[in-house]
């Protein structure tokens, strides 16, 4: 019986390097489909059933293929394909997902489906997926935290932001402020709950509802009444006192103490 | 580091309790002497009892604390973050003297009213003025010793993490230069162009390679001619353009009497590769590039904004990057804008 084999790839070059060393190492394979996106993907996926084999680039033309598994589910053996991606490989590595780095020839490939053959009959599917289940979470933990912004200025204008640069966020008058470490401050498009997401925690801390701040933002702290820590910040053009809650008192000193 | 602040502070406080007990103790030396000495206590300090010194030496050193307290509020002496002048440290020694007069004033007082003893005795009385000055000008000295001894910790400590910082920078650099994700791809391009068209891969190897070298000696210059960098750009374009084939579109139009103008180098290729990043390109939606010089000095590069479901990480990082080195080069300001396309605006700058 053929196997039917299914590649998502966003780059015809790399469709067509693929489609070559698959006649090569397995002349019996049948390429069913090539997509090119996540949503693509997606259609597929739900209209067709599952093939024998996937293929599948990380870097998809509309996103990170990751994002396929929160819409549908894949089951079937699924290698992994990317060019160079440094959390990827961790995650892999860790996960022992068979995968391929790009540009891979006969031998690569050969090994792979080796090493799908031995996956497959040393761990149940049950296992494979827990695996897969894991990687993403992995990978989506360490993406998911933005290292630069573009605030809105001036009407349509964007200001590029390192987060580096960033010393705190705040909320007045119901409106989101970010202050920048050379005291400018200006309106911010998320809110802080959102932020929390989006930005590493060892970076920022958020000591209240109103506060979301960094390391470097506070100048010194005060012990307060009821075992809380009044945070004095550097940013002076504040009408408030910072308060740290009692029950986050621990954490944010544990926070503070921690290295980057 | 939070218990590293801590201790700091608590050894402000040792530094200042001990200076102010010294000082107590030392400035009533004579009196102090004379009190096992039979003959100078009576001529010197006549009727003077062991209580009243040990009175004068506690006032003086609850004084010296208050002085320092006042001081370290009013000027931030334990702060080495601040700057102190020389204004400053005079308007402290005044201060900390008027004060210590005060005080003086009080414990005179207190002695008369309520009879609390202290030293009767006329020397003692004609060496205050003088203790009053050395009292003021120890504490305003201490102060600033202290200050400064916490700041040349500080400093080492900045240059350190200078130090650390610029390794962590020049590291990045040197990655985003090779960006390896580019290189990799790049490579596995070459790889179908080996087998399907020789020629082309051979075009291919020459492009890559100009690419290469260019992003390499980037940091040798701080700024190029737009025809050197548009020339990198176009082997950087050939480069994509194998990559994505007929998906990814450029629309270039660039005024040839710009071609000496100067800017930071790669600030084009970094906007086209965020372009690229940023973007879908797909055979359902092919994206198209502008890279456009217009009349007033500025080179704009837009796109429409064709979002990926899934964010890109390090959005921006290329922009924030292109934006400091404006600043620093030229003291200009790059301009970005989004609504139905993304464009960034850079000033190109005439010789």
């Amino acid at each position: 019986m053929n196997m039917k084999l299914v590649i998502i790839e966003d780059e015809r070059a790399a469709v067509r390097n693929l489609v070559t060393l698959l006649e090569e190492v397995k002349p019996d394979a049948e390429v069913i489909a090539e997509l090119d996106s996540i949503t693509g993907t997606i259609e597929w996926f739900s209209s067709h059933s599952a093939p024998d084999l996937v293929f599948m680039d990380i870097h998809l033309a509309d996103g990170s293929a990751f994002e396929i598994f929160e819409h549908v589910t894949i089951n079937c053996p699924i290698i992994f394909t990317t060019a160079y991606d440094e959390y990827a490989l961790k995650a892999f590595k860790v996960n022992s997902i068979d995968y391929l780095l790009k540009p891979f020839g006969k031998n690569e490939m050969e090994h792979a489906f080796e090493k799908l053959a031995a996956l497959h009959t040393s761990t149940s599917t049950q296992q494979q997926e827990d695996e897969l289940h894991s990687l993403i979470r992995m990978l989506g933990e360490q993406k998911n935290y933005k290292s630069h912004f573009l605030v809105p200025i001036k009407g349509d204008k964007l200001l590029p932001v390192s987060v580096e640069d960033i010393s705190l966020f705040y909320i007045k008058d119901c409106q989101v402020k970010v202050v920048l470490k050379n005291n400018a401050e200006y309106p911010f498009p998320h809110t802080l709950d959102e932020l929390t997401e989006y930005i590493d925690p060892s970076l920022f801390f958020r000591v209240n509802r109103q506060y979301l701040i960094s390391r470097e933002a506070v100048k010194d702290i005060d012990l307060w009444f009821n075992s809380r820590l009044s945070v004095n910040l550097r940013y002076e053009n504040l009408d408030e006192k910072v308060l740290v809650s009692k029950t986050r008192v621990k954490e944010f000193k544990d926070w503070f103490a921690k290295k980057k | 580091m939070f218990l590293r602040r801590k201790i700091k502070t608590d050894h402000y406080l040792t530094a200042t309790i001990i200076i102010s007990l010294v000082v107590a103790v030392l400035i009533h030396f004579p009196e102090t002497i004379s009190l096992f000495d039979h003959l100078e206590g009576v001529t010197l300090f006549p009727g003077m009892r062991v209580i009243d010194v040990i009175n004068e030496v506690v006032f003086t050193f609850l004084s010296l604390l208050l002085l320092f307290a006042v001081n370290t509020f009013l000027f931030h002496f334990n702060r080495s973050s601040i700057k102190i002048s020389w204004k400053k440290i005079l308007l402290s020694f005044i201060l900390t003297w008027i004060l210590s007069n005060l005080l003086g004033q009080v414990f005179v007082y207190l002695h008369k009213t309520f009879n609390i003893p202290a030293i009767d005795a006329m020397v003692h009385h004609y060496l205050h003025p003088l203790r009053d000055f050395v009292m003021s000008s120890l504490v305003t000295t201490s102060c600033y010793i202290i200050y400064l001894i916490r700041r040349q910790q500080q400093v080492i400590v900045e240059n350190q993490q200078l130090r650390a910082e610029n390794i962590l920078n020049q590291y990045e650099v040197l990655k985003n230069q090779l960006n390896p994700h580019m290189l990799f791809n790049s490579l596995n391009t070459l790889r179908s162009l080996i087998r399907e068209n020789q020629d082309k891969a051979q075009m291919y190897i020459q492009e890559l390679s100009r690419v290469l070298r260019y992003t390499l000696q980037g940091n040798e210059f701080q700024s190029v001619s737009l025809h050197e960098e548009m020339e990198f750009v176009n082997a950087y374009i050939y480069l994509l353009k194998m990559r994505y084939e007929d998906n990814l579109l450029f629309d270039i139009n660039i005024d040839k009497k710009y071609d000496n103008y100067m800017l930071p180098p790669m600030s084009i290729q970094v906007l086209v590769e965020n372009a690229v990043k940023h973007n879908e390109i797909s055979t359902k939606r092919p994206l198209t590039i502008h890279i456009i010089t217009n009349g007033d000095g500025m080179l704009s590069v837009s796109n429409p904004v064709q979002p990926k479901l899934t964010k890109t990480p390090g959005m921006g990082i290329g922009l924030v990057n292109l934006s400091k080195r404006y600043q620093l080069l030229f003291k200009k300001e790059i301009s970005i804008t989004e609504d139905d396309s993304f464009t960034v605006q850079i000033p190109i700058i005439s010789n």
